[in-house]
């Protein structure tokens, strides 16, 4: 009795004990669609774990309107005025850059999925951890290709920019590790508006799959590019932005048959969490009154993946942002959008997105076969070959 | 080898033609003000969005583009209204409220559509069009058509008729224009309304053979700019063939390196203004 009389109060402490963590995402501006998604990802994710957690966190959301100097304020508010004890969030490397330095100097964990940029995980940062990286898409494509497809001659284009020069970089290592042949290899601006010429070269290239790393207005410009040259591949694999509801409404049958890399789309999550999935998206759907896409996904399981190490390091007593990132660092597990274990660096090594194709105007995952949903159809091409 | 060389020629005039409509415009109202309209490519994205979105509700794309024209000769009526204050002053103070002006629309049409960018597609238009060795999208030959049509309208218009003329002779010599009984302001505006028509044009057309977003309207300003620059102050169909000749060496340019396209054009800009800056059609004054 006195043994329960002891306990008592801990555990009414543990279900009243009110802990904070904080985010920053673009909620007004050029990005608040964009931020909008992930931040509602992000607030179920709380609502979640409050529903089953023995104590409540509270989450602090602020609006970085996408500028790094309003990113770098509220990160400096979270992390001083409300003592948050982690920070999940950031959207676009340039914001979550400056914006994770202000957590490292504070000692408080930041976990992103936001940005894509090498450079976030070569700064030697301890409190830095990344759900996403570029490999993550470079590695499902390239082994759909080898072993999927079983190709053997690529060609790459990818967009000039840091991001497209990045993942580039990554296909490449990938495709050369496999024993597949690079046959074409170039960059292009992204902001050019006619990619006929550069698709000429690709079919003459001998290539059996062409993958195209852009931005949305990029692929516009190849496929309907391609519908003029009609450059002989038998697949085309977009690596990211490819497969999304305004590209397929804008391009229509121009998409029929494109491979595109996702992080998450609904059905991908792995069979285990098919049941987390489905709970995910009615939730999402009955709260916010849309379907989740991706962003909503990143958004929810980064902060899913926080939420956990807080709820480790309350329950050793210890719930501090240093207790909370020692978690992090050593933790590892399953979400509805990839598994992860983070490194040295704080980068996900596990992280993997899936490959859809669009069948029937809409994206359905086919890579990995562990998270597929339908089966591949190849060669298929939007355009006449 | 000769079959690229061709083809990017090809697709390099087509572009041209978007850059012939823009820059005959921003010649036309330069000419008959001596202000360099900073909103010239914010106009061009407020009738590209315009045509999207009436194509998008059911008109009919022909409709559609003519009114994404109409409605960039409205803005350049506003336009010109508040212009008319600040007439008198240095040009810089034109330049200035234009700028601001661009600014307004820029962020007004992103706050109104968002960042995203906007793509008319219609299956016939995106169809390749064989030319011999040539091959074209459809679309790109009909814009083509479109702007060299405009543009010979415009010529034709600014040479056979009445307002035209006065447009014409205000731009040769404003004093002596104005002594013989032509309306500075009924010329003006109309230089400005027929300009910034061009450039709506311009947009309603590029929407339907490439994607557009409201953040590419500076560019489209500056590609403008360039086309004048190169044609020098000459008649609208120099300021054509200058925004022909642009697309072209950006066509070509992008064959040998993607990247190389706008690198050229602005290279050439540059050598331009340094070694013939009446451009390549106009007369040293």
């Amino acid at each position: 009795m006195r043994r329960i009389g002891f306990l008592l109060p801990l555990v009414f402490g543990l279900a009243l004990a009110q802990y904070k963590i904080g985010s920053h995402l673009p909620l007004t501006g050029s990005l608040s669609r964009i931020g909008t998604e992930m931040a509602n990802g992000v607030r179920l994710a709380v609502e979640h774990f409050n529903a089953t957690a023995p104590f409540k966190v509270e989450l602090v959301l602020l609006d970085d309107e996408s500028s790094p100097a309003k990113a770098v304020a509220a990160v400096e508010r979270l992390v001083g005025r409300e003592r948050v004890l982690g920070v999940t969030g950031g959207y676009g490397s340039n914001i979550i850059g400056p914006a994770s330095e202000v957590a490292e100097r504070a000692r408080v964990p930041y976990i992103t999925s936001g940005g894509l940029t090498r450079d976030l995980t070569q700064r030697g940062f301890r409190y830095f951890f990344r759900f996403t990286n570029v490999e993550g898409y470079a590695v499902v494509a390239a082994d759909l290709i080898a072993q999927g497809f079983r190709a053997k001659r690529v060609a790459l284009a990818h967009d000039d920019g840091a991001g497209g020069t990045d993942v580039a970089r990554a296909v490449r290592a990938k495709l050369q590790a496999l024993g597949l042949q690079l046959v074409f290899d170039s960059s292009y601006p992204g902001r050019s508006t006619d990619l006929k010429p550069l698709l000429e070269q690709i079919g003459r290239s001998g290539a059996e799959v062409l993958i195209f790393i852009g931005y949305e207005n990029n692929y516009a410009t190849a496929l309907r590019g391609a519908q003029v040259v009609r450059p002989k591949v038998n697949a085309f694999v977009g690596l990211y932005s490819l497969i999304t509801p305004s590209l397929i409404q804008d391009l229509g049958p121009l998409m029929e048959g494109v491979y595109g890399t996702e992080p998450w789309t609904n059905g991908s999550a792995p069979v285990a969490l098919r049941a987390e999935e489905a709970r995910f998206v009615r939730d999402y759907r009955g709260r916010f009154g849309q379907t989740p896409g991706y962003l909503a996904a990143l958004g929810y399981v980064q902060t899913q993946i926080l939420l956990n190490a807080l709820k480790k390091a309350v329950e050793s007593g210890s719930p501090t942002p240093e207790a909370v990132r020692d978690a992090l660092a050593t933790s590892q597990g399953e979400t509805l959008v990839s598994a992860y274990r983070f490194d040295e660096k704080g980068d996900n090594v596990l992280y993997r997105t899936v490959v859809s194709q669009v069948q029937k105007g809409r994206g359905v995952p086919v890579w990995p076969k562990e998270r597929a949903y339908g089966r591949w159809v190849y060669p298929q091409v939007p355009w006449t070959r | 080898m000769m079959e690229l060389f061709l083809n990017a020629l090809a697709s390099g005039l087509a572009q041209g033609g978007i850059y012939a409509l823009i820059g005959v415009g921003l010649a036309l109202i330069f000419g008959a003000m001596h202000v360099v309209n900073l909103a010239h490519g914010e106009v061009l994205v407020a009738g590209a969005l315009l045509a999207y979105l009436l194509a998008g509700a059911g008109l009919p794309l022909w409709g559609a583009i003519l009114l994404g024209g109409g409605l960039g000769g409205l803005l350049g009526l506003g336009l010109y209204g508040l212009l008319l204050p600040v007439r008198r002053e240095p040009p810089i103070s034109s330049m200035v409220l234009t700028y601001g002006v661009a600014l307004v629309i820029l962020y007004g049409l992103v706050e109104a559509f968002g960042t995203d960018l906007r793509n008319l597609t219609y299956p016939a238009w995106v169809r390749p069009v064989h030319l011999g060795p040539i091959r074209l999208a459809l679309g790109e030959i009909i814009t083509l058509g479109m702007a060299l049509l405009a543009v010979g309208g415009v010529a034709w218009f600014l040479k056979q008729s009445w307002p035209g003329l006065a447009v014409r002779a205000l731009t040769q010599n404003r004093e002596a224009a104005m002594a013989l009984g032509i309306s500075p302001l009924a010329a003006e505006a109309l230089a400005f309304a027929l300009g910034s028509a061009l450039a709506g044009l311009a947009g309603a057309l590029l929407v339907v053979v490439q994607p557009i977003a409201p953040m590419a309207a500076p560019l489209f300003t500056v590609k403008a700019f360039v086309v004048v620059v190169l044609a020098g102050l000459t008649s609208p169909l120099g300021v054509a063939l200058a925004g022909l000749l642009l697309g072209a060496v950006e066509g070509l340019s992008a064959l040998v390196n993607p990247a190389w396209g706008e690198l050229v054009a602005f290279l050439t800009f540059v050598l331009m203004l340094l070694f013939r800056p009446q451009g390549l059609f106009g007369r040293r004054r």
